[in-house]
This record gives structure tokens, sequence and C-alpha cells, in this order.
């Protein structure tokens, strides 16, 4: 009797090692894609982003096909972010003061996970890598490696359980990290309520909610090459810089995980030049820069890519009609 | 009040490590560091903590470690520049060609673990960014921990956002200065005030 329920327990356990090794890759992203849309968690998250490390409170709720995202700074200054969709409201509690930002391309400050992956099998290959530990839950560790220098290697480690993202890692050369979230401590299914704590600033405004994209043959730039993978993702022309007033053409570009700005403005008077951002390469954490002078415009390109990357992108920008926006 | 200097010390020794202080407000605090026992350990753990949660990867070293070596190399005897010397004054015996054999592969010995010692300096600047310029400037004597390179800082590229436009783009690319409370009012964005009393 013993021998037969010995028998089960290592079928039984079997099974369940063989169901989770029928998950690819691929599947237990977006499984996690899923999770975190129709899930409401909180926790406490690490960030380690532009050489800043920043310990915050994280709440997401999902209700009625709705996802809002919330941070609360654990240290100064003392602020409160609300993502609703594509838009951010940033409170900052001393000032009274709160900043109403759009961002249609972004959707966590987690994770920004694609939600169609094969798209991206020309880019990146996926593996699973192995199964760890972090906040005390077992995760699945899923690699996402570059198949080409153009971009980073990233480690998304996600709940075995839950599917939710519980660690993201992205690695520069040799392996170093460049930027990391992490949860120390998440709750999952724990009911909360969307907040709307900052929606006072809301009756303040003059203004109805201004959407900011714009064609990208607006431009007045274009791009001759791409890095294979990457796609312009979205494109604005508006004032950028509170201390001038002029327009600044911004193209967004993305592979899925990576993305790359693209900035070009007429070049600033002597007066304004020492905020300007110098000629040459800059790095900060992940993101790598590049600027340089084209006609009489400057431009400017970065994001979270090796700095080769920043650069091929930018020796391939040329003026449509050789004039500044 | 004591707990509230401790406070702004810790906050200072921070904002070191993010490499966020002025010139004339790191000089002084390493100045202070210099003299101060239990604020060399914090600056040590404070780094320490930086460092692995950035590379996952820790060396470990104790807080008096230059202090150590710099005794160690006072008390070490003058060995190779009288007996190089002494090697070419005195005529060539097979002892002291054995001697003079034995004196180069020293030599060469000591040269790859230079070169060794060296590249690891080299591999763990790159965890702790440009304080370490700052460091030497400030006291070339001070006892910080082996990960602190000694070596200058020969990267082609800027490290920090040097201004307000880096700034500005960065916050228009993505939500990332949001998480680290450096947003600026852009004029793109609306902002209000609220429940001003």
């Amino acid at each position: 009797m013993v021998h037969v329920v010995l028998l089960f327990l290592l079928l039984s356990a079997g099974s369940v090692f063989a169901e989770e090794k029928l998950l690819t890759a691929k599947e237990i992203l977006q499984n996690m894609v899923k999770a975190m849309a129709e899930s409401d968690y909180q926790g406490t998250v690490v960030f380690l982003k532009n050489d800043k490390l920043e310990a915050m409170k994280y709440f997401h709720t999902a209700s009625n096909n709705k996802e809002q995202e919330r941070l609360l700074s654990l240290n100064s200054p003392p602020r409160e972010i609300v993502r609703n969709s594509d838009e951010i409201k940033c409170l900052y509690k001393l000032t009274r003061q709160v900043i109403i930002d759009h961002r249609p391309y972004e959707h966590s400050f987690i994770v920004d996970a694609p939600k169609n992956l094969d798209e991206l099998d020309a880019s990146y290959r996926f593996d699973v890598v192995g199964e760890e530990d972090v906040a005390m839950l077992p995760a699945f560790v899923v690699a996402i490696e570059p198949k080409d220098d153009f971009r980073y290697v990233r480690k998304i480690w996600v709940a075995k359980q839950q599917f939710l993202p519980l660690k993201a890692v992205v690695f520069g050369p040799n392996g170093l990290v460049l930027e990391q979230v992490i949860f120390t401590e998440i709750q999952v299914n724990k009911q909360t309520q969307p907040v709307n704590t900052i929606a006072a600033a809301k009756s303040l405004l003059d203004s109805p909610e201004t959407p900011i994209a714009a064609e990208t043959a607006q431009a007045a730039f274009e791009l001759t090459a791409l890095p294979k993978g990457f796609k312009e993702i979205f494109f604005s022309r508006k004032p950028l810089r509170k201390t001038s007033g002029q327009p600044v053409d911004h193209l967004l570009l993305s592979d899925g995980f990576a993305s790359v700005s693209v900035y070009l403005e007429a070049k600033q008077d002597n007066a304004a030049a020492d905020s300007g951002v110098p000629e040459g390469m800059h790095t900060v954490g992940a993101v790598n820069s590049i600027s340089r002078n084209l006609a009489d415009a400057q431009l400017t390109v970065l994001g979270e890519v090796p700095a080769s990357t920043v650069k091929f992108i930018a020796e391939n920008v040329k003026l449509r009609n050789a004039t500044a926006p | 009040m004591v707990q509230l200097m401790q406070d702004n010390m810790n906050e200072k020794i921070s904002r070191l490590i993010d490499g966020d202080l002025d010139h004339a407000e790191t000089l002084q605090l390493l100045k202070k560091i210099q003299t101060d026992e239990s604020l060399r350990l914090k600056l040590w753990r404070y780094q320490t903590i930086s460092q692995t949660l950035k590379s996952d990867v820790n060396c470990h070293a104790g807080s008096d470690f230059s202090r150590k070596v710099f005794q160690d190399i006072q008390q070490e005897p003058p060995h190779f520049l009288p007996q190089i010397s002494q090697a070419k004054t005195l005529p060539q015996t097979p002892k002291t060609q054995q001697q003079h054999g034995r004196m180069w592969l020293a030599v060469a010995a000591s040269t790859v673990a230079a070169a060794v010692l060296v590249a690891q300096a080299i591999r763990n600047e790159q965890n702790t960014g440009n304080i370490q310029s700052i460091t030497a400037m400030a006291s070339p004597q001070l006892a910080l921990p082996a990960s602190y390179p000694s070596s200058t800082n020969s990267k082609p590229v800027n490290r920090r956002p040097l201004n307000t436009q880096f700034n500005e783009y960065l916050q228009a690319h993505n939500s990332s200065v949001y998480i680290n409370g450096e947003a600026e009012f852009q004029p793109y964005a609306r902002v209000a005030s609220f429940g001003r009393e």
C-alpha cells in the first residue's frame, strides 16, 4: 500500500514537472502580459534606473478592462505617480503640484512587454534559463537574448503561480546590471479600489486632454536605415523644453523591449548653449545618447540600447528639406 | 539634534555614492570621512550595497585594506634597486647570474600580478562611476575599500546627465524620471496646483 502511495506521489510530481516544462519562454511571457492586465496586486518595488535607486510602494488594479498603476515614494521628494491607461499624473506633495502627461506607448512601470512576441523573433531569442525565488515566491527565469549587438540582454523573473513579473534586469556588456526592477514583497489579488486622490487637479485644468501625436511625415527629418526590428512608434512636434518655447520633433522607435528617441530642434543661441546637450556620446545607466549638429539643427538620439545603436541611428538621420522644425 | 546631524551625514554619504554632491561638498565630506572611522565604515557599507545591487557581484575587502597595504609597503626592504645597481657593477659570476635571473623572474611575476590587479580595477571602475577621481583628488591617502579603483578615469563617454536639456529629453522618452523624482514641469505636460490652503 505504501508503495502504491509513493508511486502515486512520484507520478503526480512528475506530471506537475512535465506541465511546467511544457511552458516555453514565450508562453510564460504571454501569461505574464495577461496576468499583469487582469490581476490586482501590490507590493514594494525597488527601481534602479538612470543610475538612481528608488524604493516605492506599488499598487495595480484592474477592473472593467481598465488598469491603474500607482506608485508612492518612500523617499524624498514625496510624490505619487498614477498611470491610468496612457495618462500619467505625478503629484508632488510638498508643492501640491501635479504634472499630467500622456504616454500612449507605455503600459507599465514594471515591465513593458509586447503582446505579440512572435514579431520579435528576428531580434530576440527567448529561453527559460532557470527557476529562482524572488520576494519569497518561486519564479521562472526567462532570458531575452538579442540576436545582434543592437540591443541589451534582459531577464525577467515571472512568478510560477501568478505569472506576475517579480524582477526584471537589463544587462550591459560583460553582464553588468544597467537597470533593475524588483519586488521585495508582493501581495496578489488583494482588493484595492482605484484611487482618485489627485482628481481635484482635474477641475483646475483649463484645457481638455490634448492628444499630442502627429504624422511621422511631418517630421523635419527622415531615417534612411534602422537596426533590424526597430519600428516607428510615435511622433510629435511640440515645445519640449521649458527654457525655450521652440518646437522639438520627437520620434520614438521601439523593437518591442528597447526604445530609442530621436530629437531634432533648431540650434540654441549662445545664451542658452550652456543648457544644451554637448556633442558626443553620453551614458546614464542603460541609456546611451549621442548628439550632433545637422545643418542648423541639433540632433539627439537616446535610448536604452548600446552606444553603437544610437550612433547607427544618428548616422542615418537626414533632413527632409534641410531645415529644422 | 544629534539624530538630525547623523541623518544628514547618511544622506550626504548616499549622495556621494550617487555622484550627486557638488565639488565643495564632496571635499568637505571626504575630509570628515578621513578622520572618522565610523563614517569610513558607513561609506564602505553603502558602497557595498550599491555595488551588489548594481552588479550582483561584490568584492569583499576590509575598510582598512589600503592602510594595511600601505604599511606593508613601508616595511618592505628595498630589494630591487640596490641589487640592480650591484649587478651592474659586480662581475657576473655563476652565483650572481643565478641571483640576477631570480630577480628578473620576481620582477616579471610582479608585473603580471600588477597587470591582473589593474585589469580588475578597470572592471570595478564600471561599478563605481566617477567617484574615484573625486576621492583621489581630495585625499590620496584616504583608506578606501579595495573596490574603489585608483586609476584615472579614461572613459570616452560622460556617465552623468550634465544639463537640463538631457533630463528634458529623458522625461519625454520614458517615465523613469517620474520614478526618480527628477521630473520637471514641461511645457507639453499640463500642470496644476491643487488643494492649496
